[in-house]
């Protein structure tokens, strides 16, 4: 081999190698390694009640580890003849994003950056153009004259497209009509997040951070609100460790205004029942994507 | 250039730039993640109607004693009170419902005496500060040696009660700095924009005080008759809601004579659709459980969790001194008894007697029932449990019943997860609409919904 070759051939080798380090350098941040045990994990539906019981041991020890503080992890089922259906009456929010933060505390979601599931729409009067929305309103104080706010969030539908897009089957419907993900299958390819045209999954791009340890909720569920990894997909799940421990989910608690409603459309006695029998105007969103949303919208005239 | 020097400047420069873009990559440089703008929580100012008083209604139904509300120590019966209008057509609430605007050692309860002292003594509030600036050197040296077992409490409530009606003489004491954060009544509202002259001037100033020491200070029985009732100003004659001829009564149009305990009947003749959603449970705020169905946990079922003082509890149990803990007692088995004699709660739900005293009162609400042989009597039992009684129900709606019975018995023992209210529970009936309240403070008063007219109407 000549020498110039050779200074040649080093050059490329070199800048190559080097380019390979730097393609690797990702994994230098990542300091989750995932166990033994968590690698060799089963899927969530093929798993023996035994073999649950100990992944959410292990899920308990992990965040003990990191906060110090050990949690309630369930894995809560869906309730025989139940099917959740979400309402939220247009006339009535303020747009206060009360609902936003309360989402926030309650499902243990990333501080910084923050992660929200509920993005409230400001939209002027005699409209619902959502290109005509702005979500960073900011004015001293809600409600303003001449706009109305619509807050959007996942939409549970009944036909999701999420789902489908999924490769690895990580998100799925549930029998109460919750699309729920399972953070430890998921392998973060965002396609479920492209294919939502609610824009209603959220990206871990980086470690889910800053959750103040006395601010961590310890009731938390497997496929609900226990902490995320970074490079994984969440989203709403109608506040599943309480809902299907038969609480109201907390954006509805929270809502100052009595815009929120949530119940179980099968029951003929709840109020969703009544209020998408007998009130008057109701919308689904974007429902020309033949999506089927369980999340109505409706107004008080 | 022969081709070979071509070839080596080209690999060379190829070489540079990705080491750059190498050294780029590897220090970070314009690699953060690119940062949201902050969406933040906005201040509200819509209305919250909350009033923090209970309703005229709840005290009808509860029995409470209403002597101070009986209208006929004032008015004659049949003859309707004159309603006096001012040129703008509004009507003029007469004095003696606006009540006195001085004040009196009564209007500081015991209990809120050494609590009013202590916050003049540290003046850290700006209203405070300045009822503090209202009180010469003697007296403030006389309030900061003051102690609670003392014998002085006479000379220290004239200094005080003199300094309010001082301030209340004098010009609007009413500043946005000086009342910041506090949050003013209804009537506060509509006397800051009405005329702050003559003897409504003293009335503004005493509610605000009453708002600034909403604990320490009585508020005026009458003070929130303020005429607002809709916005287009038609609907403030008095006579369209109240009985002309029995003040005692309420009086939609459709001609029904209501009691106050049925107000609720009262808004939903105009406020059809409204009384109509309400009655679904669609209406206002929800918080607790959407899951009413029989045996859901916070209907009927207790939990272990909805207990929420454990050691008073088995306590009371124990003593079994009073005829509920004794029914409840004889209910247990030994073990569980002799365990409980010697109970140290651990926390909700991890230990076997708390297991057994839930699967007891479980059974006791789906039982019979569980009102005989007078086990309640002398127990103050809400406005929903006597009107549930009142219709003996069966099924779904007894075994409410006996929670209901149960949470009445335990009050501070017992969850009460589910009240249910009347219209005018949030809404202040004479003025619905008030502007620029920030919600109340504290847990929001939960409301039950239409379950137990709909499990009462079941043909079960």
């Amino acid at each position: 081999m000549g020498r110039r070759s050779f200074l040649r051939t080093s050059a490329v080798l070199t800048t190559g190698l080097v380019a390979l380090a730097a393609s690797l350098k990702p994994l230098l941040e990542m300091n989750d390694f995932p166990t033994m045990e968590r690698f060799l994990q089963k899927y969530y539906k093929e798993m023996t009640p035994e073999e649950m019981k100990k992944v959410l041991t292990r899920i308990e020890n992990e965040v003990e580890q990191q906060y110090k503080l050990r949690p309630h992890v369930r894995d809560l089922k869906p309730m025989d003849g139940v099917e959740y259906v979400y309402c939220l009456n247009l006339t009535r929010c303020i747009g206060c994003r009360k609902c936003v933060h309360a989402c926030v505390a309650e499902n243990n979601q990333s501080r910084d950056p923050e992660i929200q599931y509920i993005r409230v729409l400001r939209l002027p009067d005699g409209s619902l153009d959502v290109d005509k929305a702005e979500h960073f309103y900011a004015p001293p104080s809600v409600p303003e004259k001449g706009f109305f706010y619509m807050p959007v969030q996942c939409q549970q539908c009944k036909n999701p497209p999420c789902v489908k897009v999924c490769p690895v089957h990580a998100t799925w419907q549930e029998t109460d009509g919750i699309t729920v993900i399972d953070y430890d299958w998921c392998i973060g390819c965002r396609y479920c997040e492209a294919a939502c045209p609610y824009w209603a999954r959220r990206f871990n791009f980086t470690k889910p951070a800053a959750i103040p340890p006395e601010r961590l909720n310890l009731d938390m569920s497997y496929l609900g609100n226990r902490p995320r990894r970074q490079g994984v997909m969440e989203k709403c799940h109608f506040c599943l460790q309480r809902t299907r421990a038969g609480r109201y989910p907390a954006c509805l608690e929270v809502c100052p205004a009595g815009a929120r409603k949530f119940g179980n459309i099968l029951d003929p006695s709840s109020e969703i029942s009544y209020i998408l029998k007998s009130k008057r105007v109701f919308i689904q969103l974007k429902e020309e994507m033949g999506t089927s949303p369980r999340f109505f919208y409706y107004f008080d005239v | 250039m022969t081709a070979y020097a071509k070839t080596g400047i080209t690999v060379g420069a190829v070489c540079v730039a990705f080491l750059a873009l190498t050294a780029a990559f590897l220090s970070d440089s314009g690699g953060t993640h690119l940062r949201h703008a902050a969406i933040p929580l906005v201040d509200t100012n819509f209305l919250d109607k909350s009033t923090t008083r209970r309703s005229y209604a709840d005290l009808v139904r509860a029995g409470a004693d209403l002597s101070d509300f009986d209208c006929y120590v004032c008015h004659d019966k049949k003859t309707p009170p004159p309603l006096r209008l001012d040129t703008n057509q509004n009507i003029i609430v007469a004095a003696e419902h606006i009540g006195p605007t001085t004040f009196t050692a009564d209007d500081i309860g015991t209990n809120e005496w050494a609590e009013f002292i202590g916050r003049l003594k540290a003046h850290s509030d700006p209203v405070s500060a300045f009822l503090w600036q209202r009180l010469s050197n003697p007296e403030q040296a006389l309030l900061t040696n003051y102690k609670p077992s003392e014998a002085g409490l006479k000379q220290t409530q004239d200094i005080v009660v003199s300094a309010l009606n001082k301030v209340v003489g004098e010009p609007c004491i009413y500043e946005p700095e000086r009342f910041k954060g506090i949050l003013p009544g209804a009537e506060t509202v509509v006397h800051l924009q009405q005329s702050r002259t003559g003897s409504n001037l003293a009335h503004l100033n005493r509610l605000l005080l009453e708002d600034a020491y909403p604990v320490e200070l009585a508020r005026n029985r009458h003070a929130d008759i303020v005429m607002g009732h809709g916005q287009h100003g038609r609907n403030n004659n008095c006579f369209n809601c109240h009985n002309e001829t029995n003040l005692t009564l309420l009086q939609p149009r459709d001609g029904r004579q209501l009691t106050f305990a049925q107000s609720s009947q009262l808004c939903g003749s105009c406020h059809g659709p409204t009384k109509a959603d309400w009655d679904a449970g669609a209406h206002g705020r929800t918080s607790g459980d959407w899951n009413r169905s029989p045996g859901a946990k916070g209907y009927s079922a207790f939990s272990a969790d909805e207990i929420k003082d454990w050691s008073g509890f088995a306590k009371k149990l124990a003593q079994h001194s009073d005829a509920v803990s004794a029914f409840l007692w004889q209910k247990l088995s030994n073990q569980d008894q002799a365990m409980l004699t010697s109970y140290q709660a651990p926390g909700p739900g991890s230990d076997p007697v708390q297991v057994a005293v839930v699967q007891v009162l479980n059974k006791i609400v789906a039982g019979q029932n569980i009102d005989e042989d007078k086990r309640f009597d002398g127990i103050l039992l809400r406005p929903e449990t006597t009107d549930l009684m009142r219709v003996s129900p069966t099924g779904t709606g007894l075994g409410r019943l006996n929670r209901l019975l149960l949470e009445d018995a335990y009050p501070q023992e017992l969850t009460r997860n589910i009240e249910r209210k009347d219209c005018v529970n949030c809404h202040n009936p004479h003025y619905p609409h008030f502007p620029s309240r920030p919600p109340a403070p504290g847990p929001h008063p939960l409301r039950e919904i239409g379950a137990t007219t709909a499990s009462l109407n079941s043909p079960e």
